[in-house]
């Protein structure tokens, strides 16, 4: 039906596009296995029909060899075909059911296609092939002087593909080509296909619609000194010839390194080339460009036919006319690309001079985006350096390396992984969106069907988790009986060290006979400058172990050390970087363990590093504090042993142990919260709320101390993998600015935290793709009733169980607020603005479940700086 | 001296959630730069196919591979152990109970060649400090969840190798490296599987509750499991293709298994139930009758 409309006017253009999207319409719901069998019967169709067209083609146009042109349509069935029979193009064409992701393959809709002269069957073969593969509807613009048997080529695969089943009237074309009709058709399409010279890409860019255009080529082959000159002139002379010269691809000039020039030029010589005089130069010069533009009339034609048109005469076996030339500018014909049986020729100081020359024309005279040749010794290796170099340099899609460029460049015929094309992107260099030759993948809209999935999640502890009062001798023997080690180095504070802490360690490194050494110059909150000088100690002592024993000073300053003694390159600002995800950030930490085994020995029981992967250190000269974070920090084996608790004081017995709890609080209602961490923080937040205040009360009270050691150790792995919380990151900072202590710190802000981010309706949400909703009330819920607090209604249990945890704190002697720690009223609103900025940037605020606004972090130091009014 | 000193272990890395089985096996490559892997699966995963997530992701990462089919038996070992050390890989991957179980007591006859069977069929008692260290580290040895497992993946134990020598092996030489927990790899339909991953976990989790060697760490987890088991089997029973319900039973069963494996003192005592349900705050009756359900169900094929 849609067969009969005879298009040579606007509206019967469009009485064709209306025919071509309804059949394309119904196309659509086609299987693969039905586009399948239509694309092999189109494509075979092409294929036996590949001489008739060829010689239509000649005819009509009067370019080209009769038959190059059968080779050209064979390839454009039979290579197209081989390529993608068993691309998947409808429907889900991929997909990853572990990650949830599928693709869906549907086709664009109409495309507009414009032929150009030079190749004007096989191009038609090619894109019905690739619209029919892909469920397209299809409309030609042929040449005006080409239209007759590009017309025949797209009716004969339309034939064949609806005689296999396609939809009547999918393919289309414009009977009585014209301007207007082709700016229509363009402007109408879903996409513009469109191979032919640079005026009509630009239009096809400027219709409006989404255009796969590519531009003009200007090939110029270098030839490197080291290069196999036999092969080379032959292959160039071969592809030269081809179809005489039309391929866009092919060889424009030629650019010969001096120490090859002649040999390159005898060759020549040799297989028919013709070396202009002069004279005879001007004359081409003057015939191929007519205003800067190519004559059409010289357009594939042979070189006798060339040299008439110029007004000399050539016999009529000459195969390619060579034009010697010096200037590489805009100005020189030789300079520009041809289409047809003339070469230019330059001659190159060396190799980078070639290059520059290769550049220069490119920029100069065209052909930006298309294609360079290169011949070179590429198995040698300055060859593949010279090469790499060429690569890298040339503003170009196709690198072609010793091959001919015309057949080459479409691909497929001498190298196989090449895709085969007759429409040759040329990159933005070229002004086009496509830099690859294109293919069917450029004509599908992919869409992505992305399900929801929930990141990984992990549970990681020391290696070694030794406890029970009196353990440390017992499992320090590993170090000797399993271990086999050698030299230990202790790492701890002063006050420890003073005070006969590391007596129970020497002693029993004493009887083993291991070595060491002891560093007692830990300062709290550790520096920078310490650990360094704790490093420096290491590489003169060498230890193949490290202890640190301490608070969670000493355990993060021996860290640090170990850190830097293992990795001395490595840089403190590219470790502490803040990172959203711990498996995805930008930086990688050094691999630990290869020089030392870490054992860290608490003494007090609140920060749990003996078990987590976090260590914060203090640059002394800025005040800036890196806080560290990285499974490779995680100690190999961790010694919880009572015996170094006993002597705590009440201050540190009350701090440390509140952390605990919030370690536990905060990592119970943490985005990254699971099952694991949850129930080892719910037994830690039962031990605290029954043992801190026995151990507060009474020091010696042996059980209240080893089930508090217990439950920080617990806390600190529940946070070691779930993280922490906004509260921590407003405890840093206050500690930081006012130099309160982190215990104390977390008791003042953990309660309205906790308030903060119960809200059902918070102002923003975490952001982690297993926290589907605010559920922080309930899980605090969860908490309270696992610690005995009952009630009716989340909210009464919710109230209790903030009731129970004041209760605690005052038990402890913990005071209501900020102001009463001594903290100046005028200092801390002065500077709260800054310091509620960078609680919001701390690490630890990115698990918590409510993203908390600056202002709100403010609102929230305000509040609990004059603390309860009661 | 009974003891001076406890302890928790558990595997280096435990990974876990639907869909991390791609993630974490990376790191073999990324991480560890590892070559050449023996995969370990049962026979009936051999023929149907049960570690071909794994082996493809081995292609995808090009780490060559040789698959071989285990079973829990000193015979199926002792082949098993052949294969590998004819193909000398660097590290072992086993794909669900059966060759997880047996790929452990491979794993450290590859890795101890003085050792012999005997001598590790010997080991079977977990608290005994005295016994010599074996050796670990020239092949990393992943263990991997599938339909059949019930926590296997994270203990110490070679359950039921030798057939009649008790619980089996037992050295925390046998941890894996690395446990990934994948649901992707579970098939949820068989309400038999899932109910006795649900009876296994509870019977571990009372386990913990009864033993003489308790630790708040092992309550912890031990408690957790248990609750999950009961508030989340009857949920599995109502809807049983909810992803979201299967995930948590099969970190109960993992969570229970890992405080097991650090209470476990040789002897293996009688369904008590006491400790556990006053934990939980229910009667031992009901916890009774609630296990017994599962049982019954795990049992009915
Ligand atoms: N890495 C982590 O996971 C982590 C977690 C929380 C806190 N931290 C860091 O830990 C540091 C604070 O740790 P801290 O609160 O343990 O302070 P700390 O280590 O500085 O110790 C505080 C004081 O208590 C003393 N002390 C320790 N044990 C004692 C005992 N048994 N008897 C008597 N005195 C004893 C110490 O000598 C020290 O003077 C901060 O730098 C903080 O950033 C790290
Ligand atoms: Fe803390």
């Amino acid at each position: 039906m849609s067969n009969e409309i005879l298009v040579d006017s606007v509206e019967t253009l469009e009485a064709k596009i209306q025919a071509v999207r309804a059949a394309q319409e119904k196309f659509a719901s086609y299987t693969q296995e039905q586009v399948d069998t239509i694309f092999k019967a189109a494509a075979l169709a092409a294929n036996h029909a590949r001489i008739p067209l060829a010689k239509m083609a000649v005819e009509e146009t009067g370019m080209g060899i009769l038959e190059d042109k059968v080779i050209k349509n064979n390839y454009a069935a039979e290579h197209i075909y081989n390529a993608y029979k068993n691309v998947k193009t409808c429907g889900v064409v991929e997909e990853d059911k572990a990650f949830g992701v599928t693709k869906v393959a549907e086709p664009i809709g109409l495309i507009a296609a414009v032929i150009p002269t030079t190749n004007p069957t096989s191009t038609a073969i090619f894109k019905s092939l690739l619209a029919l593969k892909t469920r397209n509807g299809i409309i030609f613009s042929p040449h005006p002087r080409a239209k007759k048997c590009t017309i025949a080529a797209a009716k004969l695969v339309l034939e064949a593909a609806v005689k296999a089943g396609a939809p009547e009237g999918i393919i289309g074309w414009i009977d009585v080509p014209s301007l207007e009709l082709t700016n229509t058709i363009m402007k109408e399409a879903d996409i513009i296909l469109a191979t032919g010279g640079p005026g009509m890409v630009k239009a096809a860019y400027s219709s409006g619609t989404p255009a796969l255009g590519v531009g003009a080529g200007n090939a110029s082959a270098v030839i490197d000194d080291s290069a196999d000159i036999l092969n080379a002139v032959n292959s160039i002379m071969h592809s030269k010839t081809f179809d005489n010269g039309m391929i866009c691809a092919t060889e424009q000039t030629i650019i010969a390194h001096k120490d090859v020039y002649d040999a390159v030029k005898a060759e020549l010589l040799k297989r028919g080339a013709y070396f202009l005089n002069d004279e005879e130069k001007n004359k081409i010069r003057n015939t191929m460009l007519i205003n800067g533009a190519l004559n059409a009339k010289i357009v594939g034609q042979r070189p006798y036919k060339i040299a008439e048109l110029a007004g000399f005469t050539l016999p009529e076996e000459v195969k390619v006319i060579v034009g010697e030339a010096e200037d590489t500018s805009v100005n020189e014909a030789f300079a520009h690309e041809k289409l047809t049986t003339i070469l230019g020729m330059y001659k190159a100081e060396s190799f980078e001079d070639a290059m520059d020359k290769a550049e220069q024309l490119l920029f100069n005279a065209g052909g930006l985006g298309h294609t360079s040749s290169l011949w070179i010794d590429n198995n040698s290796a300055e060859g593949r350096k010279k090469l790499n170099t060429f690569a890298d340099r040339m503003k170009t899609c196709r690198i072609l390396v010793n091959t001919p460029s015309s057949l080459g460049g479409i691909g497929d015929l001498y190298n196989f992984k090449f895709a085969p094309s007759l429409t040759l992107g040329c990159g933005s260099w070229g002004g086009n969106s496509v830099s690859e030759n294109v293919g069917v993948k450029h004509l599908i809209n992919i869409k992505t069907v992305a399900e929801r999935r929930e990141n990984m999640l992990w549970f990681r502890t020391p290696q070694k988790v030794y406890f029970k009062k009196g353990c440390l001798p017992v499992a320090l023997d590993e170090l000797k009986n399993v271990m086999g080690k050698k030299r230990a180095f202790l790492v701890t504070d002063e006050f420890l060290y003073k005070n006969g802490f590391t007596k129970c360690i020497t002693d029993k490194l004493d009887e083993m006979g291991i070595a060491y050494t002891v560093f007692a110059d830990v300062q709290p909150d550790p520096t920078l400058e310490s650990a360094q000088k704790g490093a420096d100690a290491m590489r003169k002592f060498e230890p193949d172990c490290i202890i640190a024993l301490g608070g969670g000073s000493a355990m993060d300053a021996g860290k640090i050390m170990w850190v830097l003694y293992e990795h001395p390159e490595a840089d403190f600002l590219d470790m502490a970087m803040r990172f959203i995800d711990i498996r995805k950030r930008v930086y990688t930490f050094p691999k630990m363990g290869e020089k030392a085994y870490f054992i860290a020995i608490p003494t007090s029981s609140g920060t749990g590093s003996e078990v987590t992967p976090f260590a914060v250190i203090t640059d002394q000269t800025t005040g800036q504090k890196y806080p560290l974070a990285d499974y490779e920090l995680l100690p190999n084996m961790a010694i919880v042993d009572t015996d170094l608790m006993m002597s705590a004081p009440k201050g540190l017995t009350a701090a440390s142990g509140i952390d605990a709890m919030t370690h536990a609080l905060e990592a119970y209602a943490s985005v990254m919260a699971t099952d694991y961490t949850d129930g080892i923080a719910i037994r830690a937040m039962q031990l605290i709320f029954e043992y801190l205040p026995r151990a507060y009360k009474d020091g010696t009270d042996v059980i209240a101390r080893e089930k508090m050691a217990t439950a920080s150790t617990m806390a600190g792995m529940a946070f070691a993998n779930a993280f922490l919380g906004v509260c921590h990151s407003m405890a840093h900072k206050l500690g930081a600015y006012h130099h309160l202590p982190h215990g104390i710190a977390n008791a003042l802000l953990i309660t309205d935290v906790m308030r903060f981010n119960a809200a059902e309706k918070p102002a923003k949400m975490g952001t982690f793709s297993q926290y589907q909703y605010p559920h922080t009330l309930a899980r605090y819920c969860e908490c309270a009733r696992a610690c005995g607090v009952t009630g009716d209604s989340d909210e009464e249990v919710f109230e209790k169980f903030i009731a129970k945890l004041e209760e605690l704190k005052d038990a402890i002697g913990v005071k209501h607020s900020i102001q009463e720690y001594g903290v100046d009223e005028k200092d801390f609103f002065d500077r709260l603005d800054q310091m509620s900025e960078d609680a919001f940037d701390d690490q630890c605020t990115g698990a918590n479940p409510r993203y908390p606004l600056i202002s709100e972090i403010k609102e929230i130091y305000t509040r609990n700086y004059y603390g309860k009014k009661d | 001296m009974a003891n001076n000193l406890e302890w928790f272990r558990v595997p280096e890395k435990i990974y876990f959630k639907k869909g991390s089985l791609p993630i974490a096996l990376r790191e073999l490559k990324d991480v560890y730069g590892r070559k050449k892997a023996v995969v370990l699966t049962d026979e009936a995963g051999f023929r149907n196919g049960t570690a071909k997530p794994v082996t493809n992701l081995l292609n995808e990462l090009h780490i060559f591979y040789s698959l071989t089919a285990v079973q829990q038996s000193e015979a199926s070992v002792l082949a098993g152990l052949d294969a590998v050390k004819k193909f000398e890989p660097d590290c072992i991957i086993a794909v669900g109970n059966t060759a997880v179980t047996a790929g452990k007591a491979i794993r450290i006859l590859y890795e101890n060649p003085e050792l012999t069977f005997a001598e590790l069929a010997k080991r079977v008692n977990l608290r005994d400090r005295t016994l010599e260290t074996l050796k670990t580290g020239k092949a990393y040895f992943v263990a991997v969840a599938a339909s059949d497992s019930v926590g296997d993946e994270v203990s110490p134990f070679s359950i039921e190798i030798p057939a009649d020598e008790g619980i089996g092996i037992q050295d925390y030489a046998l941890l894996p490296d690395m446990s990934i927990i994948d649901t992707d790899l579970i098939q949820q339909e068989d309400i038999s599987t899932i109910a006795f991953l649900c009876m296994i976990a509870l019977g571990n989790a009372a386990m913990v509750f009864y033993s003489e060697y308790t630790s708040d760490y092992a309550k912890g987890l031990a408690f957790r499991a248990a609750q999950l088991v009961l508030t989340y089997f009857p949920r599995y029973q109502a809807k049983p293709d909810d992803m979201y319900v299967l995930e948590r039973l099969s970190n109960a069963a993992e969570m229970a298994a890992m405080a097991f494996s650090n209470v476990y003192d040789g002897v293996q005592s009688p369904e008590n139930v006491d400790c556990l349900a006053a934990a939980l705050g229910m009667s031992t009756e009901e916890l009774e009758n609630r296990f017994d359900e599962i049982c019954d169900l795990a049992e009915a094929e």
